[in-house]
């Protein structure tokens, strides 16, 4: 057992220490369907990549990328999952959106995560900052917000928006969630001062918010951290001066985030955030199309002019392949029945919203 | 400043500008194609370009579109883009009466001038203009978006209680889908289809271009009966000149409307028509060619995009369907909109200023150029055009969600539609009241949770504007209850009281709608259902109020567009078959070889076409369609008999 794990090690640094070879499927061209329309955050990552899988890939197959919008991704996706074929010339781009809606059980879902083997994923991060009208002095400051309500606009129940609700909600602060909500509406209703709370990604916390901190008008106050293969929870390396969110929470209730709380939360989390942006291949795609593809993106992601283009699509985190892809999958989405009882209860007690399951 | 447009002429950026500006007279010529569907095609186009070249093709596209809309509206009737459709009311009858030249003139004077003023407005207030929006809470949108809602009380026709009920049908119908506050699904009647609501689209083409085909395929002649007059262009200048200060207000309102999000940039030209008539002296020619119509909407329309810039670029927050495609192209292209926009990109910023007022004036003279040559389709015979116009609203149709089941939903609008404009029932009311319901009820409900009575009147803006709607709605009702009709001629009275039970029908099928509406609602949370069922509510007792109206023969109420002395030589049913077939076919077949085959048919059976000439017609916009799609790289669905798609082969 050993031995074959030492011989693989060895097979593999002789593969890595080779010229980078392309990586022939040989296919001459590839469907990559987009469950959205032109100009979202899927749609942009594929273009993004395209131009940069094809040389990586043998006789430089040609890229197509098909739109499929309407119904938040989920009818597109259903298709893919039924009908894609098999020998890699069928990719999909998967968003957030998709993950969140499978860990709720949206009863539209025809399949489950593991139908999808993903061979690249760029993890999300966010910002949740503050107003100082909350009685909130510094990061994590869930002390000085005391029992002031804070508010909070989100655009729909069923979207990675809740997890903002229920963080503060677990910290055991009062949250009132204003819903429906337009895109960047939470944003311009914050400076307006209609709301007190606010999340966001960090290109556009970096850009809109901070000079609001400037300011002194907004207090970032935690981050969801970023998620390492294992499971370990560590400080967004974007914000390494702002607490996560577990660790405000264990020093406000004395110990860590547990149980079927935890289990709901990281589930919620992973499928918002951490399995953020995904490429992926159809289940029982042959596991040398699935290596093929890993080496390609290793090759996409180590080209330094693949970093500058992304830069600020991507916002800068560290871009997975192959099997830290999958890793970052694992604990996404599926809830074991307990964490699935919590995560109703706090969605009809709080957001007085029906999950179905 | 300088600098910026020093770099736009020094660079290819001027290239694409062009480009741009010529897809977007493109874009804007073809029926019911809008920005936010030229937009779409242009995204996958502009990746890894340069930040001020890429922008000069998008605002180019963008700000063009609206320039080149203003030819089909006036010529066909038919909206070039939904930003048009106020544009046909007066255009429309002026092309009829061979006037088309001098609206278009006027037209394209009035869009370069309300698109100049909007670059001007945009390079003026941009320093100050975080601070204006901010001043504009929620309770500010809720009234700017019911100062909109207030012109229904100006386009309601001559029935006040059929337009309330046909702007309470268009609530009813936006308000299908996810309820805003609390998430649940509404009036879906569990169809995942109807969970994102109907698409705005499908609505537009159905409602207000369907009628209007079907109109003409039945009258069998040309858009005119008279030879086209080749001076109207000078005129149709002048005419601008002479309203100089309409064209100014206009394009304040597209301006201001434009800016704030959520409040509806869509039905600005409505808005803008009402506006215009209320304010006239002598409102007797409106509707009937009045020039002032064609001159107050197209320069609000071109105005729209200048102040859409401003939320797009300081917050990051679109205000409509074509800037929320224009922030995603911004943030595709690395660089993230926020109040850096005035700060280190400040040159791309006044770039895209120059963009927007170069493409402006661009645009406009090569429609100057185009108009008189483009004025004689008004004499070919409808039956000729109208093929090319079906396969041109299913390709608008299909391009937003790729969806082939809407094609079915404008057969379905189509319907409703064509009894509207029978029966005088309004059909920019019922499109006002489509497109703001939604951000109508969730500034409604988010004002309600954030502002307690007292907080909301004591705001200053809200008291102002409240002011404003009063003074409008009040005006307009004093209007409408001075003035009686009176049948024209008693052979006029007689003839309406002929159809007096078909023209009950529209009436009695709202009430039924609303009330199974109600029906429907009452199982959902309160805060799902208070918005719907207070507009269902109103709407019941309008159309209860129309249908005894006419039970009582009240002579506003009557209205039968088939009782005006309109030949009609070609059966209803026929034109509804067709269009019927066209739909069939292109869900069977794909859009290309379902739109070859419609136009095949038709052409070989209507217009008696010899067969170079399908061919020719088949490629030409076919071909046209497929080059679109083509060079964006984007993609259409299949047939669900056959596919028949070019790309399964290539």
């Amino acid at each position: 057992m050993k031995l074959t794990k030492l011989l693989l090690a060895g097979v593999g640094a002789i593969g890595l220490a080779l010229p980078v070879a392309a990586q022939d499927l040989g296919l001459s061209r590839i469907n990559v369907t987009v469950p959205f329309g032109e100009g979202g955050g899927s749609d942009t990552l594929v273009r993004a990549i395209a131009p940069f899988l094809q040389p990586a890939l043998t006789g430089e197959p040609t890229i197509l990328i098909r739109n499929e919008p309407g119904g938040g991704g989920i009818p597109s996706t259903n298709r893919f999952v039924k009908n894609a074929a098999r020998d890699g010339s069928d990719l999909i781009s998967l968003s957030s959106s998709i993950f969140v809606a499978s860990a709720l059980s949206n009863p539209q879902i025809h399949f489950k995560l593991d139908g999808f083997i993903p061979v690249f994923v760029a993890p999300l991060g966010g910002v949740t900052y503050i107003s100082p009208s909350t009685g909130a002095t510094e990061p994590g400051d869930v002390a000085g917000i005391g029992d002031t309500t804070v508010i909070y606009g989100g655009g729909r129940q069923d979207s990675s928006d809740a997890l903002t609700v229920m963080q503060f909600d677990l910290l055991g602060i009062n949250v009132q969630s204003i819903w429906g909500v337009e895109r960047g509406g939470s944003r311009i209703g914050f400076e307006r001062g209609e709301f007190t709370v606010d999340q966001q990604t960090s290109l556009a916390f970096n850009s809109s918010v901070q000079p609001l901190v400037d300011a002194g008008t907004a207090i970032p106050f935690m981050t969801s951290g970023l998620r390492t293969a294992d499971g370990e929870v560590l400080r967004d390396p974007i914000y390494p001066d702002l607490p996560t969110f577990l660790e405000v929470y264990e020093k406000v209730h004395g110990a860590p985030l547990s149980g079927p709380a935890y289990r709901a939360y990281t589930a919620l989390s992973v499928a918002a955030l951490t399995a953020g942006k995904t490429i992926a291949l159809p289940k029982d795609t042959p596991q040398t199309v699935v290596d093929a593809y890993t080496a390609a993106f290793d090759t996409v992601i180590a080209n330094p002019e693949f970093k500058d283009a992304t830069k600020a699509s991507l916002g800068g985190y560290p871009l997975l392949t192959g099997d830290a892809a999958q890793a970052a999958f694992a604990n996404g989405g599926e809830m074991d029945d307990e964490a699935f009882a919590w995560l109703q209860d706090w969605y009809r007690t709080k957001l007085n919203f029906d999950l179905k399951r | 400043m300088v600098d910026a447009f020093v770099g736009l002429f020094s660079t290819t950026a001027i290239f694409y500008l062009l480009f741009g500006a010529c897809l977007g007279l493109v874009v804007g010529i073809l029926p019911a194609l809008g920005g936010a569907a030229g937009l779409s095609l242009l995204i996958p186009f502009i990746y890894g370009m340069e930040p001020s070249a890429a922008m000069a093709m998008v605002i180019g596209m963008l700000a063009t579109v609206t320039t080149g809309d203003t030819i089909t509206s006036v010529l066909l009737g038919i909206p070039g883009s939904a930003s048009s459709q106020a544009t046909i009311l007066d255009g429309f009858p002026m092309a009829k009466s061979g006037q088309g030249a001098r609206a278009l003139s006027a037209g394209f004077l009035s869009s370069v001038m309300g698109g100049l003023l909007g670059a001007a407005v945009l390079t003026l207030t941009l320093q100050v203009a975080r601070q204006i929006i901010l001043l504009f809470g929620v309770p500010e949108i809720l009234m700017m978006i019911l100062f909109g809602v207030a012109s229904v009380a100006a386009l309601s026709g001559r029935s006040l209680a059929k337009g309330v009920a046909i702007c309470a049908f268009g609530m009813i119908v936006a308000s299908i889908g996810y309820a805003p506050a609390t998430g649940e699904e509404r009036l879906t009647f569990g169809m995942f289809y109807f969970a994102d609501g109907l698409p705005l689209i499908a609505c537009v083409i159905g409602v207000f271009v369907v009628p209007e085909i079907v109109d003409l395929v039945r009258q069998n002649r040309s858009v005119s009966d008279r030879p086209v007059m080749g001076s109207g262009t000078l005129q149709g200048m002048r005419d601008v000149l002479a309203n100089k200060w309409l064209v100014v207000r206009s394009a304040g309102v597209g301006c201001l409307v434009g800016a704030m999000p959520g409040v509806g940039g869509a039905v600005v030209d409505w808005i803008v028509y009402g506006q215009t008539v209320r304010s006239a002296k002598d409102k007797s020619r409106f509707g009937q060619g009045d020039v002032r119509g064609v001159i107050g909407v197209e320069s609000s329309n071109n105005a729209v995009l200048g102040g859409a810039l401003v939320p797009t670029l300081l917050f990051g927050v679109p205000g409509s369907g074509s800037t929320a495609l224009l922030l995603s192209a911004l943030i595709m292209l690395g660089v993230q909109p926020g109040p850096s926009m005035l700060g280190a990109d400040i040159n791309l910023t006044y770039s895209m200023i120059w963009s927007l007022a170069i493409a402006n004036i661009v645009g406009a003279g090569l429609c100057f150029l185009l108009a008189r040559h483009l004025a004689k389709i008004t004499m070919i015979p409808f039956v000729w055009i109208a093929p090319f116009l079906i396969v041109a609203i299913s390709f608008a149709t299909l391009q937003v969600n790729r969806d082939p089941r809407d094609l079915l939903l404008v057969l379905v609008f189509g319907a409703v539609g064509v009894f509207m404009r029978r029966f005088g029932f309004s059909r920019p009311a019922f499109l006002i009241g489509f497109v703001l319901q939604g951000n109508l009820e969730r500034s409604f409900y988010q004002t309600s949770q954030l502002y307690d009575l007292w907080g909301f009147i004591s705001r200053p803006i809200v008291l102002l504007l409240a002011v404003v709607v009063a003074t409008v709605l009040i005006n307009s009702l004093r209007k409408q209850l001075s003035t009686t009709v009176r049948f024209d001629t008693p052979e006029h009275e007689a003839s309406l009281m002929a159809t007096r039970p078909l023209q009950l029908l529209m009436p009695v099928m709202l009430a039924a709608v609303f009330g199974g509406a109600l029906w429907i609602l009452k199982d959902l949370q309160p805060l799902g259902r208070t918005f719907p069922e207070i507009v269902a509510g109103i709407g019941l007792v309008a159309a209860l109020i129309a249908a005894v109206q006419i039970l009582r023969k009240v002579p506003s109420s009557m209205e039968d567009q088939e009782q005006e002395g309109t030949e009609y030589p070609v059966s209803m049913l026929r034109v509804g078959g067709w269009l019927a077939a066209a739909m069939a076919l292109l869900i069977a077949f794909g859009f290309f070889a379902g739109s070859a085959l419609f136009l095949a048919l038709f052409l070989g059976i209507e217009a008696r076409a010899r067969i170079w000439q399908i061919a020719a017609g088949i490629i030409g916009i076919v071909g046209l369609y497929l080059v679109l799609m083509f060079y964006s790289g984007t993609f259409l669905p299949d047939g669900w008999v056959l596919s028949l798609n070019p790309w399964t082969y290539f």
